[in-house]
């Protein structure tokens, strides 16, 4: 319900604003059908998206409208929308930016409000297919990061002409809110105190950027999570020493996250180049610590541009599936307590790790001014435990890695 | 006979030919030659303060990096909706850059919230309306295009672009 009522709300916007100076309209639109060959996983574009099987058009379609409306020469308003193939069905998470603006001058300006960051190349404008070259952004880089895209606080950005090219610096502080919605109930997780830096320096053909971010984790809700760590906790360590080890694993309560990333891209109309690395670390269970990064070369000729793309998500330490140990000698409740929270760890870190790479094969063809079809294969290899970008069709059972193909198809526009 | 009238044909058909390549190849000649002696011009209103640009104060401007001229004034970019040869020309000149360049790049910023794109006008009769209504509005277009009560805030020299 609340996706078809923004839709109609950004739509009734649209309308209203014919013959409006100060008021405009743009959007943006993908229709895509995606196709996954692997019964046993679903595909999502990011981790908030909902897992589908088989054929559907639902993970990369889109259609997203920006409205932004000019008080006078200083002060402005900006707010877009986009209709994704959300988990969690809520307004706000279909909101990517709600802001106003002063700018001070050429250099200097305020946004307050929800703020897109610029944590990595795409963040700012990942839904707007027609901007970048390929089907989607990498999801080794994007799939698990886009969750934390948004900052609901205030930025000051600096932008001015450095060592002949163009130098744009932004520092934010807010909260982030991450929410998402499975089989296994409702997630919600805020960053809090978070605070972003970017700098990015344009030259004429190549762009480079370094952004950081950290943020204290906070108000997590998750079905079933207090009691599991109560009852990690109610165990005495002399006969479940791994207890307390994975319930402060488990935990996310005010640790602290940070992530780092660095970004190169190059396009002098001929050849298009593009590479992102980043690194992430909270000491937490569900977004384990990890290094991801990709790089992509295309050649533009005429209309058409091909392209190939590489790109991975690994961990910084293995992932550990416990064994179940020999409770025969222990009383009841403990004799199917360890057990039983020993299979819970074990089922949660094989539906969350995410250890994979990739390789990706696409043409994209401008066939019209803002318009623009899209074909891409990619060939995954994920490891066991690693899916955990995908969606899980109750893969515990087999401990080896996988590959899997993802086909895409797409047009996309701007208006 | 036969094989006399094939031939026969086959002259008249690359004489036609010919004759279609030459007009296209002289035609092509002329309209390269007026280009380059008829520079892109970058104007306004001739009541308007501001009396000149640099290459680079234009560039900012249409490529969203500066929203006010340097009389400090928020500035009004016009393009065209059509017009896709001027535009062409226009913006390898400005930035190297071909148009579907340059609408990446403002899908790019447009949608990341931080810039908007230069507004577009039907051609340069919709422009002069524009910038006789907001003196702080400019546009560009061909010298020997240029209505008159406008004036030349900036000059491209004839550069060679591949």
């Amino acid at each position: 319900m609340p996706r078809f009522l923004i839709f109609f709300v950004l739509m009734s916007i649209s309308c209203l604003t014919n013959g409006n100076e100060k008021l405009r309209i743009d959007g943006f639109a993908t229709l895509a059908l995606t196709h996954i060959d692997d019964s046993d996983v679903k595909f999502r574009a990011s981790l908030t998206n909902t897992g589908r099987s088989s054929t559907s058009f639902l993970p990369d379609s889109v259609i997203g409208v920006q409205a932004q409306y000019s008080f006078n020469d200083k002060f402005e308003a900006v707010i877009q929308g986009s209709f994704t193939d959300k988990s969690y069905q809520h307004l706000s998470t279909y909101i990517n930016m709600a802001f106003l603006r002063y700018r001070v001058n050429n250099a200097w300006s305020v946004r307050a409000g929800r703020l897109n960051t610029k944590l990595y190349m795409l963040s700012e404008y990942r839904d707007a297919n027609y901007a970048y070259l390929w089907a989607r952004p990498p999801i080794e880089m994007y799939g698990a990061a886009t969750s934390s895209s948004k900052v609901d606080g205030v930025e000051v950005t600096f932008a001015d002409d450095v060592q002949g090219g163009h130098i744009t610096a932004s520092l934010a502080y807010g909260y982030t809110p991450v929410r998402m919605d499975g089989q296994s109930g409702e997630f919600k997780l805020d960053f809090t105190e978070a605070l972003f830096l970017s700098l990015e320096q344009q030259f004429l053909y190549w762009r480079f950027s370094l952004s950081a971010a950290t943020g204290v984790m906070d108000n997590y809700e998750f079905p079933n999570f207090d009691s599991f760590i109560a009852n990690l906790n109610a165990i005495p360590t002399e006969f479940f020493p791994q207890g307390k080890i994975i319930a402060d694993y488990f935990d996310p309560e005010n640790k602290r996250a940070n992530y780092l990333s660095v970004g190169a891209a190059f396009d002098d109309g001929e050849w298009i180049f593009q590479t992102e690395l980043a690194f992430y670390r909270a000491n937490w269970s569900s977004l384990a610590d990890a290094k991801f990064g990709y790089i992509s070369l295309g050649k533009h000729i005429q209309s058409f541009t091909p392209y190939i793309m590489l790109a991975f998500n690994e961990p910084e330490e293995d992932y550990e599936i416990y064994p179940l140990p020999d409770v025969s000698q222990l009383p009841p409740p403990l004799n199917f307590a360890i057990p039983a929270l020993l299979n819970t760890t074990n089922n949660s870190t094989v539906n969350t790790a995410i250890d994979q790479t990739s390789i990706g094969l696409g043409l994209r063809w401008d066939m019209a001014e803002k318009w623009c079809l899209k074909v891409q294969v990619n060939r995954y290899k994920i490891d066991f435990p690693g899916s955990g970008l995908f969606g899980n069709n109750a893969i515990l059972g087999q401990t080896q890695s996988r590959t899997t193909n993802v086909y895409h198809l797409s047009v996309s526009t701007v208006f | 006979m036969l094989g006399d009238y094939a031939h026969r044909k086959q002259m008249q058909f690359s004489l036609r030919k010919l004759i279609v390549l030459t007009c296209i190849l002289l035609f092509s000649t002329v309209i390269v030659a007026q280009s380059e002696n008829d520079p892109l011009v970058v104007i306004n209103h001739v009541d308007s303060p501001l009396k000149t640009l640099t290459k680079k104060q234009v560039v900012d401007i249409y490529m969203g990096r500066a929203i006010q001229l340097p009389t400090n004034e928020r500035v009004l970019a016009l393009d065209y909706e059509d017009s896709e040869n001027l535009r062409e020309a226009f913006y390898l000149q400005l930035i190297g850059m071909n148009t579907k360049r340059v609408n990446a790049y403002w899908s790019r910023l447009l949608f990341s919230g931080r810039a908007l794109p230069p507004s577009r006008v039907v051609d340069l009769n919709s422009a002069s309306e524009l910038l006789t209504a907001n003196l702080n509005a400019i546009a560009f277009t061909r010298k020997s295009d240029l209505p008159k009560g406008f004036k030349v805030l900036f000059e491209f020299e004839n550069e060679k672009v591949n």
